[in-house]
């Protein structure tokens, strides 16, 4: 023992330094390093489940943000083609519209026409009369004095024949 | 070709250095002593060199577990007293250090963790940093030099350290003639008090856990009389086995450091020259080893000790083998 250097009063020092070091570290490096190890694998644990939720959240969020555009689009789709439609009958009643329009003062245009025709042909017939007569006087004289009202109706009617 | 050429060069170089280095420095004497020296004696004598003839001997393995101490409490102070849930600087390798044990541990004993893992791991930082100053330059070199003259007068070996040729050139850093140089610091675990105080207290806490966790069924292991003589014999040898522990435990790191330290200083010794580097490596290599051999074999004798009777011989000397 002597030889190997065993000293007793050392060895004592040496076991309540080993047990001092036990306390100490124990009570301030192991225990608490180990509660903080562990609470951090917890936390880990914690946000990574928390983030496969927001992922899976995420997901089906982006499907109904999906199905919902879809649907937007859908509807978008046939409005426009209601829009598409209503112009194309409006455009046709329009040009329906306009048709019966040009057709109506094409007809007025006539009828105006026909109308004032129609008076000058009397107002001429007017005319005419007297001038026949007129002339009639002129050439004939007095002679047709008892019967002209006879000639002057035939010799209009010969000319709205002619006309 | 090429190889033994730069063998033969090699050769070349070492033997220039040996011979034309060894005129400038030539070696000192070789001085390995197995206790640790004392520095100073509290109430007391000194008498040879490193040695007290009465009183308290502070020894350097003393002085150096002082530092050791204190190391592990500026562990504490940077590495875990305002641990933060983020991990920053120090606190990362302390954690690292405790976590990846805990781990191990975890893996020896899931049950008794709690009650196995402070002695384990505080023996496993202890010889860890033991070992490492031990190993750092300086240590067991830098010293205070000791007469021995006294010894002399009582017939010691004053004749044999005669011849020493720095003191008798005077060179700065050397002891005078007639002194001896005690180092400052040493491995606590080339001292056979630390080694032994741990593997007293191991061997005890382990007959502690295996009394608490199987109650007087523990004893059962030791003092077998239901199975038969054969039983009764092999539960005297566990007891016997059972002791042995402390000396094995404590000779095994003891051995190994000491002995590192003795063949690093013997190799420096003959041939000081790169010779030492791989050898000064694979200390380190078992500075490690033997810090991890004396936790893990604790763990596993505790974990063993809390089993019941059945089936843990095979355990026992899967374990014994280290």
């Amino acid at each position: 023992m002597e030889k190997l250097g065993i000293n007793w009063g050392l060895l004592i020092a040496q076991m309540f330094n080993v047990i001092f070091l036990v306390w100490m570290l124990s009570r301030f490096l192991f225990n608490p390093l180990i509660n903080l190890l562990s609470e951090r694998t917890k936390r880990v644990e914690e946000s990574l489940q928390e983030a496969d939720k927001v992922r899976e959240q995420m997901a089906a969020q982006r499907k109904e943000n999906d199905v919902e555009l879809a649907k937007a689009r859908q509807e978008a789709a046939s409005v426009m083609a209601q829009a598409q439609e209503r112009a194309r009958v409006q455009e046709q009643e329009i040009i329906n519209q306009a048709r019966a329009e040009a057709e109506r003062i094409k007809a007025d245009a006539r009828a105006n026409a026909e109308q004032e025709l129609d008076r000058l042909a009397a107002e001429f017939k007017n005319q005419a009369a007297s001038l026949v007569t007129e002339t009639a006087a002129k050439v004939l004289g007095a002679e047709l004095k008892g019967n002209h009202k006879q000639l002057i109706d035939e010799s209009l009617s010969r000319l709205g024949r002619n006309n | 070709m090429r190889i033994r050429n730069a063998v033969l060069v090699a050769l070349a170089i070492g033997a220039v250095m040996y011979f034309g280095l060894g005129l400038v420095f030539p070696r000192e004497d070789l001085h390995i002593s197995v206790k640790a020296e004392a520095l100073v004696c509290i109430g007391g004598e000194m008498g040879y060199p490193g040695e007290c003839k009465s009183g308290f001997p502070i020894t350097n393995s003393l002085v150096t577990t002082v530092i050791v101490d204190l190391l592990l409490i500026l562990m504490i102070v940077f590495g875990a007293r305002n641990a933060q849930m983020v991990p920053r600087g120090f606190q990362n390798f302390v954690e690292l250090v405790v976590g990846t044990f805990y781990d191990f541990a975890v893996g020896v004993d899931k049950k008794n963790v709690a009650k196995f893992f402070p002695f384990a791991a505080t023996a496993f930082l202890l010889i860890i940093l033991s070992n490492f100053i031990g190993l750092m330059p300086g240590a067991g070199s830098i010293g205070m030099c000791q007469p021995y003259a006294k010894a002399a007068a009582e017939g010691g070996e004053a004749e044999h350290h005669a011849a020493n040729y720095y003191a008798e050139r005077g060179w700065p850093l050397t002891c005078e003639p007639g002194e001896l140089l005690v180092p400052f610091l040493r491995a606590p675990s080339a001292d056979l008090n630390m080694t032994l105080a741990l593997g007293l207290i191991s061997v005890v806490l382990i007959q502690y856990f295996g009394l608490k966790a199987l109650g007087w069924e523990y004893l059962v292991r030791f003092f077998n009389f239901r199975e038969g003589p054969m039983f009764t014999v092999i539960g005297f040898i566990e007891l016997i086995s059972e002791v042995i522990r402390i000396v094995s435990f404590a000779f095994r790191l003891f051995g190994n450091i000491f002995a590192g330290e003795v063949v690093l200083v013997v190799l420096a010794h003959l041939f000081p020259y790169m010779l030492p580097l791989p050898f000064y490596a694979f200390e380190v290599f078992v500075a490690a080893m033997q810090a991890v051999i004396f936790s893990v074999l604790t763990l596993v004798f505790m974990s063993m000790a809390t089993q019941a009777h059945g089936g843990h011989d095979d355990a026992e000397h899967g374990a014994a083998a280290h």
